[in-house]
């Protein structure tokens, strides 16, 4: 079988040269045979089922332990369970490198096969670019870290080493494939804005096109991020979901311009403003998932997150020049078709607030790139490797995110073009006099901590805001249809016929949820330490915990002492649930980990962890965190990932530039 | 072993064929222009913008976002323009 996965891979590299090479010299000529056309289409097809049919074969191998593999006998051994086998494909480099270029090759897949539809000036150069992204990739995969090596040893091994206890749970079946969805879905973007540059087709066409596909690569990297979060709430045991690491951040920063993007396309598609800073948008997205590669891949920063030090930064580096040398020769080459057709008249239009909303969101990214980059430059300058923590990214982003989601409240209210102070004072007042109200009640109750005060209140006129444009939604609604405002039917007949602009408003409305959530589990976190013998108790806020007893137990690939403890409530000392944190010793990688026992509430989580045992085996230490509201924060990520496939799904069919200007618009199929 | 090495062939030999089965396919031996009007391009979507913005200046009154001593005005400006555009395509010998 590895033979067979290592053919499908060689064929999969010939497949992308030849598409990438002949899609590219197709889409620079002005004609070409439609037969041609349709080769390099199939080809970009043919691609992805290559790597489909090694990613079975490399899985296969890992199901049926075959150790005469290099990458199987690393990553895997017998008593794993069989889904820890198959995530353990995407578990170390060169797997992890075999699905990011299959999922690569997957989008583009899908983009060659709605390409039939696409405006045809456009399609040859789409599919060159769409290969040369898969090219790079399978090129990496096929003669730097290719997973269907032999192992080089003189014996059969009979046991792998076996998958790194942290990567043993259930998470790590579903965080990193959605991860590396959105980082290779934002690749798409890319390719269509280089192929409308290097075709000179640059109408609305490539901007229409290539939101959809931005909102798919923008929702699973949500997803991927925040399941990400969740994997690390729940494995790493600090009793936080977030700890601005170098590879949290890695994934972060596409994900700031690929927001920012969706909202500056907006101006494009309206306005005709904006094409050079979405084409800058577009291709540092881009660059940015390639260098999020590169930084876990090169070893230049330390991580939880890292795969090992390798020696293929180069590639990556390589590659990141490329892609900007690229970008900016075609950009010099169509500058006139690029200005600008109009002009921002007033600041207080929504182009204007978008354009703000830009500028904040690549203010935290380059905050971000810079705290992440840091140890890197003050080694080179000085020598000595410095990093940033925690409370840097806190004080810088805080109150930049604050002024983010206060635009999000302001952006989509006002008009486009110019909005009269009067009416802006009328839609604004309301929620500006709410958010006064909650900032005072907030301040009369105890709370005087400044960002939390200022983020609960800007949450407070953010849910006016929406709520009001909701209202008058539902009222235009009603009385162009005769409706009544609050019916049911009324309510679904606006949301189908704005479907984009309330999927906004709900992501919108998931942001405001997390925001809350955040600052809640930010600002009241309760965190204690202690130690207990079997009796004894302990009391934190309205818990109290005894320990009742300690549990041995023995599993297939790991031995774990479990320590019984019963959380009560402080008030009347009833039973609330026996909480049970482990430590795990995992016999074939002999590494310890902890397991944190959990009780997510809607109120608060209390999130325990055992962090040790004496060594008479009657005294446990253990870490306890009350974390306020921390499952609105996952709630909140549900509804942005909703809304995000609430706008995703498919628009009815326009007709393209094209064939408007051939005069033949064809019904959608 | 062999028979993954007869797979591969197999495998190899089915994408050979449907890759370059378009080439040798008589309605797909046309040749396609890939230039296109660019002129007239650029004229429907500034035509598509026009119409788009007067559809958001008629959501934003609804919605109250601008009076109408605003709307009126600027529908009056937008129908002008697109007035110009449609004769400007007219010319250019599109629809």
């Amino acid at each position: 079988m590895i033979e067979f996965g290592h053919f499908a891979l060689a064929l999969a590299w010939i497949l992308a040269f030849g598409a990438s090479i002949t899609g590219v010299v197709l889409g620079s000529r002005a004609k070409a045979q439609l037969g041609q056309i349709e080769v390099v289409r199939r080809a970009t097809m043919a691609v992805a089922a290559c790597l489909g049919c090694a990613l079975v074969a490399l899985g296969y191998s890992f199901v049926t332990n075959d150790y005469t593999v290099q990458y199987v006998w690393q990553y895997s051994n017998r008593s794993m369970p069989w889904i820890y086998k198959v995530t353990a494909i995407w578990g170390g480099m060169d797997g992890s490198m075999l699905l990011w270029c299959f999922l690569v090759a997957l989008f583009a897949s899908f983009v060659a096969r709605a390409s039939v539809s696409y405006p045809r000036p456009l399609v040859p150069a789409l599919l060159g670019f769409l290969n040369t992204s898969a090219l790079f990739f399978t090129s990496i995969t096929l003669f730097f870290t290719n997973p269907f090596r032999y192992l080089k040893t003189p014996v059969l091994m009979p046991d792998g080493n076996g998958l790194n206890p942290l990567l043993q749970n259930e998470y790590m079946a579903i965080h990193p494939p959605m991860l590396y969805l959105g980082f290779t879905g934002l690749f798409i973007p890319y390719a269509f804005c280089m192929a409308a540059l290097a075709s000179g087709h640059l109408s609305n066409d490539w901007v229409r096109l290539t939101r959809r596909w931005t909102l798919i690569g923008w929702t699973f990297l949500t997803a991927g991020i925040v399941l990400g979060g969740h994997w690390a709430y729940l494995e790493l045991g600090w009793g936080g979901f977030w700890a601005w690491d170098p590879v949290e951040n890695a994934s972060f920063l596409p994900w700031l311009t690929a927001t920012a993007f969706l909202h500056s396309v907006m101006v494009q598609e309206r306005k005709g403003m904006l094409k050079l800073w979405n084409v800058f948008l577009v291709t540092l997205t881009y660059a940015l998932t390639v260098f999020g590669t590169f930084l876990t891949r090169s070893g230049i920063v330390q991580s939880v997150h890292a795969f090992a030090s390798t020696d293929i930064g180069w590639t990556f580096l390589l590659y990141l020049g490329l892609i900007f040398v690229v970008a900016v020769a075609l950009v010099i080459r169509r500058r006139h078709e690029l200005s600008p057709q109009r002009t921002i008249e007033s600041l207080f239009s929504r182009e204007a607030i978008f354009l703000l909303n830009n500028l904040v969101l690549l203010s935290i990214c380059f905050a971000v790139l810079w705290g992440v980059m840091f140890p890197v430059f003050s080694e080179a300058l000085t020598g000595q490797k410095q990093t940033v923590g925690i409370p840097f990214f806190n004080a810088v982003n805080v109150p930049l995110f604050l002024l983010l989601v206060f635009l999000m409240g302001v952006g989509p209210v006002i008009a486009w073009k110019r909005s009269s102070l009067r009416l802006m004072v009328r839609s604004f007042a309301v929620p500006f006099l709410g958010a006064f109200v909650v900032g005072v009640a907030l301040v009369w109750a105890g709370v005087t901590e400044f960002y939390p005060v200022l983020a609960y209140s800007i949450a407070f006129f953010v849910l006016m805001t929406i709520l009001g444009e909701l209202q008058r939604g539902l009222g235009a609604q009603a009385a162009a249809t005769g409706a009544a405002t609050l019916a049911p039917s009324n309510a679904v007949a606006l949301f189908r016929r704005q479907r984009m602009r309330y999927g906004a408003h709900l992501i919108h409305f998931g942001v405001l949820v997390m925001t809350v959530a955040i600052t809640a589990s930010m600002a009241h976190k309760v965190e204690r330490e202690f130690t207990l013998a079997s009796g004894e108790k302990y009391s934190v806020g309205r818990f109290e915990l005894e320990l009742q007893e300690f549990h041995d137990e023995e599993q297939a690939n790991y031995d774990a002492v479990q320590a019984h403890v019963a959380l009560k409530s402080a008030k009347d000392g009833s039973l609330l649930e026996v909480m049970a944190p482990e430590m795990r010793f995992y016999r074939k990688n002999k590494e310890n980990t902890t397991e944190v026992a959990l009780r997510m509430g809607q109120r608060e989580d209390v999130y325990l962890v055992l962090a040790g045992i004496d060594e008479t085996g009657t005294r446990a230490s253990f870490k306890i965190f009350i974390n306020p509201l921390q499952v609105w924060l996952w709630y909140g990520a549900i509804i942005m990932v909703l809304g995000g496939f609430v706008m995703a799904l498919p628009l009815p069919r326009q007709a393209t530039a094209e064939e408007r200007s051939r005069g033949r618009v064809e019904q959608s199929a | 072993m062999n028979m993954w090495i007869v797979a591969a062939a197999v495998m190899a030999a089915i994408l050979a064929f449907l890759l370059v089965k378009p080439l040798f396919e008589p309605a797909l031996s046309i040749e396609a222009d890939l230039k296109g009007d660019a002129p007239l391009r650029d004229l429907l979507d500034e035509k598509e913008r026009t119409l788009r913005a007067l559809k958001d200046l008629e959501l934003d009154y609804a919605m109250g976002k601008i009076g109408s001593e605003e709307l009126e005005p600027a529908r009056r400006a937008l129908a002008l323009e697109a007035g110009k555009l449609l004769e400007e395509i007219k010319r250019n010998g599109g629809r």
